[in-house]
């Protein structure tokens, strides 16, 4: 700074100073506190001060003085502030006439606007080194914060470590984004000691990250310490120029693979020891989230040791411990904490590390000598990277009698608060109390009562009890009046005391004669029949109130809460779909058209329109559309019919997206010859596969006449019904989902296979290529049902289980994986009776099986119990899922049963019905049906990421799969390649090939002797025939030889790429020497390396690399051959080489 | 209480030895065994779970262990060294910071003095 006063020191993103400006004022500043307010070598002051350069000129001038500041943060509350000032026995409080008014603190108090900082005074620098620069607090055991204390001669070796981690300049701009009052503010010190400019963000930058990333835009910073979950996505997202981001201690999300330019630095660091583990990452080479805090700094030593301060071995937890020649000289005016933290180093060789600093945090050393960090010891706390010390909020919650036991616990990032209470208590007034003596991330943001907190044999508090008992308190409706009747059945049949809602029934001591008394005991109070191996499966009270519910739900009538006049809110598997459509463009993708052909002598065009109108009453849910309120969307049942009489140009243009707020669904009534053409689209919202016969049933049953008076509210009652469904089920399901669904993001998805051969274009005839970008496969084939059905049997799976578990098979053999993800189509109609409904009922179920070689009935048997649970489950919303797991699979299989497909195929109503084209929702979607006794059909939908030739490959894999399971015993012994195929694959591997020539010499010669007027080479304009080649090469050879280059010896050349190398190279090897070619784009040593290395003897070089190689001469003769080249006149005499 | 473990005795690895009558072996079973016969130890842990590395330390530790314990059988538990000699030298390595020489009396800012 002494060179460069005109350099900005401070911007805080309002003013900027220079290190010439914060110099003069500073001194100014310091002078007046020294003659007018008493401020002198040893002083304490407090600074509440906001976030401008005023700050680091308080800190200069106040430390010139040989005094100590006392940083304290705006946002604390002022009995905080007040401790502060007392423990730190300040002198006075420096901050700005604003504030100034709402302060008392029995303190003078000096305005920063009332301080001369302008004059041009010289002050004596009056601090020594063992003088105290700061006290800053850290959260403290007892209920009050300590103040660590922090000399000048500290910094003095904290900046050393600090450059030794990072490539500065001066000049470099540096992010200071942390309160002052945060041991990470020391960064701003760093900055200034180091000649940077420290960029300070305001109190509205630190606010509003909109400002933070523009900042980041417009300047190249050196670094900035954030968290990563901001720091990340700025850097992934934006185009910003940061050499370093720092981050302390915290665990990393998931990089994308951007290429960054900026390195990672983990910090790790206390108050105490202000730094004292790093480590820098090259952010492309970060693995996952792990991030090991690193080696120590330097000057520092980290131990990880035991509560006897013995070392532990590698690999082993312990506390970390560090020593080193900048940790703080403890705590001011408490020598009893300071004794206790700060011990003598027993590993210690000097007396820079005499003393060590216990962290309390836990870690242990890797292989790489890197210290990975696992958690705290102590009663500290880390939430969100802030370092609380759980007393200091125990000791004001203690101050409520009501509370008569109580616990801290960190969940993630919230800090949680057990507790339990001898009398009524209103918590809100705890929290109020809190909230006014903590800063907000000290306050616990759940409050827990709890009947007791659990203890474990030692006394310690049982986490695990705690976290289950917890668990049990946020699912348990105490109005549960089945869970609780099951649990007291528990306890009474098994003579028990305690018994949890997850308790397994074996493990408590139930038998089998046990779960008979329980059957009969369920009985009486339910009326429900339960076998006992149905209860020995089921085995917990949760799994089995949750099975009575249900089988109560059955029988039990709904109570319908929503009518077709006023609407009802839309269910789960509907808001997926409502999603989809109005996130992305979905096109025709959710529409179910269909065309009939009616033949006009049965029916008349009058005809089919009553009997529409009539359906639309039967079928209220046709005239559903969505109306969007304050609510989200519903459904209203007011849409108008859209009825739609045209010509049969109009079936053309007929599928299109649906208006959702206007109806969704509509017909086409177009007479065609002696037919009539009806159309019919119909919107996934309301309508799927199963719909789609009872629609067209009953459409045929009106058309003939057959009066039914049924008229469909079965979608008011599932609405009703999955609206009633306990909280219960939903954790259940999530945990079904949770355990399933780890780690799915591992596994692979199968890989597109783009068709190299334009797609056949759609033409008119009955073709399955419907427009490039997608298609459908069909394709039918035989299979012995009864011997699937005897199969199916003898391994107790149904046909849906075991054709899902033959694709699963399929997928891993295509993915290579053994784990596969897919989407299973269910028809959801398994909880009310549904069969005569039409809606959708349809649901996603996102599935993982594992394909690892096992026995075949073993394998069905695992995926079947899968599938049956995830079908249990299917009510839980799949786009909570989708969001929470990512799920980016878009593969699909769905198995129907005959309905669906004998429709379709069997003219079963009198007229011909077939699907129309419309957009598809998904990239692969599979599904295998029944088309009559002993014949089946896979159709595959697929998009243009998949070649047909792949999908017919993948199809009759399928076939394969599903016929060998019915044989073999092990999933190994499936023979899923076909011999055809192996035929090919042996052809690919027939490379043998016979050699014409032995070398490239000979190669050479024999063309040289045939054709020698043939060009061998051309560069630029200039072209060479074999015979001039061979004529320069030789002459370059002759070169070579004279100078004494023998067969088996280096030659090095650099030239050019140009005809000349190729001379060299033919020169080299007529000889039988070693070529060695060099890259003019290598940098001199690494060419001197290789010419050292390979001991070349000469280094042919040409007229534009010759200055390259000057340097070499000592090294090895240069032969520079565009001289050569150039003497091209001469004739070949002979066939030279 | 006691536990007993039975493992399949055909399906694991060689890995590594600790000295002549100590061998480590890997496998896909329980997730540690320590056999102690009459006169040789061997130790089978499951390579899933631990790294051969990560075994060879703990057998070096072991080692080491119970040679300190059969030295000086009077000793605290607690005044144990549990850590081998190679691994007193790496850690030695791992807990040092570099060196370097730190100004005596620094004073903040570096250059405010000569100002």
């Amino acid at each position: 700074m002494k060179e460069n006063p005109d350099a900005l020191a401070v911007d805080d993103g309002i003013n900027q100073i220079t290190y010439g400006e914060l110099e003069k004022s500073s001194n100014s500043i310091a002078n007046d506190l020294s003659l007018n307010h008493g401020i002198t070598r040893g002083s304490h002051v407090a600074l509440i001060l906001p976030r401008t350069y005023h700050f680091a000129e308080m800190v200069l001038a106040i430390n010139k003085l040989g005094a100590a500041f006392v940083p304290i943060d705006l946002i604390y509350p002022k009995k905080r502030m007040q401790h502060m000032i007392d423990i730190s026995e300040s002198e006075c409080i420096i901050t700005t006439k604003d504030l100034s008014q709402q302060y008392d603190f029995g303190l003078d108090v000096i305005c920063i606007e009332d301080l001369d900082r302008n004059s041009d005074v010289e002050v004596e620098i009056m601090a020594k080194g063992e003088d105290l620069f700061s006290i800053m607090f850290t959260s403290g055991t007892t209920g009050l914060p300590k103040g660590v204390m922090s000399s000048n001669q500290q910094l003095g070796g904290v900046f050393l470590a600090f450059e030794n981690i990072f490539n500065i300049s001066y000049g470099d701009l540096v992010g200071c984004s942390l309160s002052f009052s945060f041991i990470a503010s020391y960064l701003i010190y760093v900055t200034l000691d180091l000649g940077e400019c420290a960029r300070i963000y305001n109190e509205n930058e630190q606010r509003d990250i909109l400002s933070l990333i523009k900042s980041l835009k417009e300047n190249h910073m050196n670094n900035i310490i954030l968290p990563p979950s901001v720091g990340i996505p700025i850097l992934e997202n934006e185009d910003i120029q940061l050499d370093y981001l720092v981050f302390v201690g915290a665990k990393l999300d998931e990089l994308s693979k951007k290429e960054i330019n900026t390195q990672l630095v983990n910090f790790y660091g206390t108050t105490e020891i202000i730094f004292g583990v790093t480590k820098v990452y090259d952010i492309n080479d970060v693995e996952g989230n792990h991030v090991p805090i690193g080696k120590p700094v330097t000057n520092t030593n980290v131990y990880i040791l035991d509560d006897e301060l013995n070392q532990m071995p590698i690999g082993v937890p312990g506390e970390i411990c560090v020593s080193s020649s900048y940790i703080s000289p403890g705590y001011y005016n408490n020598p009893e904490m300071t004794r206790k933290s700060f011990v003598e180093n027993p590993y210690s060789d000097s007396e820079e590390n005499r003393i060590m600093y216990r962290t309390g945090d836990m870690g242990y050393y890797n292989f790489d000598g890197e210290i990975e960090i696992i958690g705290r010891e102590d009663d500290q706390l880390s939430v969100r990277g802030f370092r609380i010390e759980a007393g200091e909020i125990l000791s004001i919650i203690k101050q409520f009698e009501e509370i008569e036991n109580l616990y801290l616990d960190v969940d993630g990032e919230a800090l949680v608060l057990y507790y339990t209470t001898n009398s009524e208590l209103d918590i809100e007034t705890v929290k109020d109390a809190l909230i006014e003596d903590l800063p907000r991330y000290m306050v616990p943001s759940l409050f827990i009562e709890m009947d007791e907190i659990p203890l474990n044999l030692n006394g310690k508090i049982d986490k695990v009890a705690l976290k289950r008992m917890t668990k049990e308190k946020t699912e348990i409706d105490i109005n549960d009046y089945v869970l609780a009747t099951v649990i007291d059945a528990y306890k009474e049949i098994l003579n028990t005391d305690v018994v949890y809602m997850d308790d397994n029934f074996i493990e408590l001591g139930g038998t089998s004669l046990s779960a008979m008394k329980l059957q009969i005991y369920l009985k009486e109070k339910f009326g429900t029949s339960l076998s006992s191996n149905e209860i020995l499966e089921l085995s917990t009270p949760a799994k089995i109130t949750e099975h009575i519910k249900f089988n109560m739900d059955e029988d039990a009538p709904i109570t319908l809460n929503y009518s077709f006049e006023e609407g009802c809110p839309i269910s789960n598997a509907q808001l997926n779909v409502y999603l989809d459509e109005m996130v992305n463009d979905m096109g025709t993708g959710y529409n179910n058209p269909f065309k009939m052909e009616i033949d006009s002598k049965e029916y008349s065009i009058e005809n089919i329109k009553e009997a529409l109108l009539k359906l639309y009453d039967a079928f209220p849910v046709l005239k559903a559309r969505i109306a969007n309120d304050e609510d989200g969307p519903r459904c209203v049942f007011d849409a108008e019919a859209e009825i739609i009489e045209g010509g049969y140009e109009d079936v053309k243009t007929f599928v299109r997206p649906f208006d959702l707020e206007k109806n969704l669904s509509r017909f086409l009534i177009a007479p065609h010859e002696d037919k009539i053409i009806l159309c019919s689209d119909f919107h996934h919202l309301v309508f799927d596969g199963t719909s789609f016969v009872i629609v067209f049933e009953r459409l045929y049953s009106i058309l003939n006449n057959i009066e039914l008076d049924f008229i469909d509210d079965e979608i008011l009652k599932q609405i009703s019904f999955e609206e009633a469904i306990s909280p219960d089920y939903e954790n259940e399901a999530q945990e079904f989902f949770d355990i399933m669904l780890t780690d799915s993001d591992e596994i692979d998805e199968l890989l597109p296979s783009v068709e190299i051969e334009k797609t056949v274009n759609n033409t008119d005839n009955e073709s399955y290529i419907r427009e490039d970008s997608q298609a459908v496969y069909r394709e039918s084939f035989e299979i012995d049902m009864d011997h699937l059905t005897s199969f199916l049997q003898k391994n107790q799976i149904t046909p849906n289980q075991f054709f899902t578990s033959v694709f699963a098979y399929a997928l891993s053999r295509f993915t290579g994986s053994s784990k596969v993800l897919f989407n299973l189509i269910e028809d959801g109609r398994g909880h009310i009776d549904l069969s005569q409904s039409v809606g959708m009922y349809v649901k996603t179920l996102p599935l993982v099986i594992d394909c690892e070689n096992q026995e075949v009935n073993s394998y069905l048997k695992n995926s079947a119990k899968l599938i049956n649970a995830a079908m249990k489950y299917d009510l839980y919303p799949f786009h909570i899922l989708a969001n929470e797991y990512d799920l980016n699979s878009n593969i699909l299989f769905q198995y129907s049963h005959e309905i669906f497909s004998t429709a379709l195929n069997q003219n079963e109503f009198g007229f011909n019905v077939d699907e129309m084209n419309h957009d598809l929702t998904n990239e692969f979607s599979f599904s295998i049906f029944n088309l009559g006794k002993d014949e089946m059909a896979i159709g595959i939908e697929f998009t243009e990421k998949y070649s047909r030739k792949f999908i017919e490959q993948f199809s009759k894999t399928y076939k394969t799969i599903l016929e060998e399971m019915l044989k073999v015993e092990k999933l190994e012994e499936i023979n899923y390649i076909d011999e055809e195929d192996i035929k090919l694959l042996n052809s690919y591997n027939e490379t043998s090939h016979p050699l014409i020539h032995n070398d490239i010499l000979d190669a050479f010669n024999e063309n040289l002797a045939k054709y020698p007027d043939n060009a061998l080479v051309s560069f630029k304009e200039r072209s060479y025939t074999y015979a001039e080649g061979a004529f320069i090469a030789e002459k370059i050879a002759k070169h070579l030889r004279d100078l004494g280059v023998r067969s088996q010896d280096y030659v090095a050349f650099l030239v050019e790429r140009s005809e000349m190398y190729m001379f060299s190279t033919l020169a080299i090897l007529s000889i039988g020497a070693i070529f060695v070619p060099l890259d003019d784009g290598h940098p001199d040593d690494r060419i001197e390396y290789i010419l050292k290395d390979t001991q070349s003897k000469v280094i042919i070089v040409s007229d534009e690399t010759l200055q390259r190689t000057k340097e070499l001469e000592n090294d090895a003769i240069i032969v520079n051959i565009s001289d050569i080249a150039k003497e091209n006149n001469g004739q070949l005499e002979s066939i030279p080489i | 209480m006691s536990y007993y473990s039975i493992h399949d005795f055909e399906n694991f690895n060689y890995d590594s030895k600790i000295k002549e009558n100590f061998y480590i072996y890997n496998c896909f079973g329980n997730a540690l065994t320590l056999n102690v016969y009459e006169n040789h130890l061997n130790f089978i842990y499951h390579a899933d779970l631990f790294s051969a590395e990560y075994m060879k330390h703990m057998g070096d530790n072991l080692d080491s262990l119970i040679e300190r314990l059969l030295d000086s059988p009077n000793q605290l538990l607690k005044d144990v060294n549990i850590l081998c000699e190679s691994e007193e030298s790496l850690l030695s390595d791992y807990t040092k910071g570099e060196y370097a020489e730190v100004e005596q009396g620094y004073v903040f800012p570096k250059d405010s003095v000569s100002m």
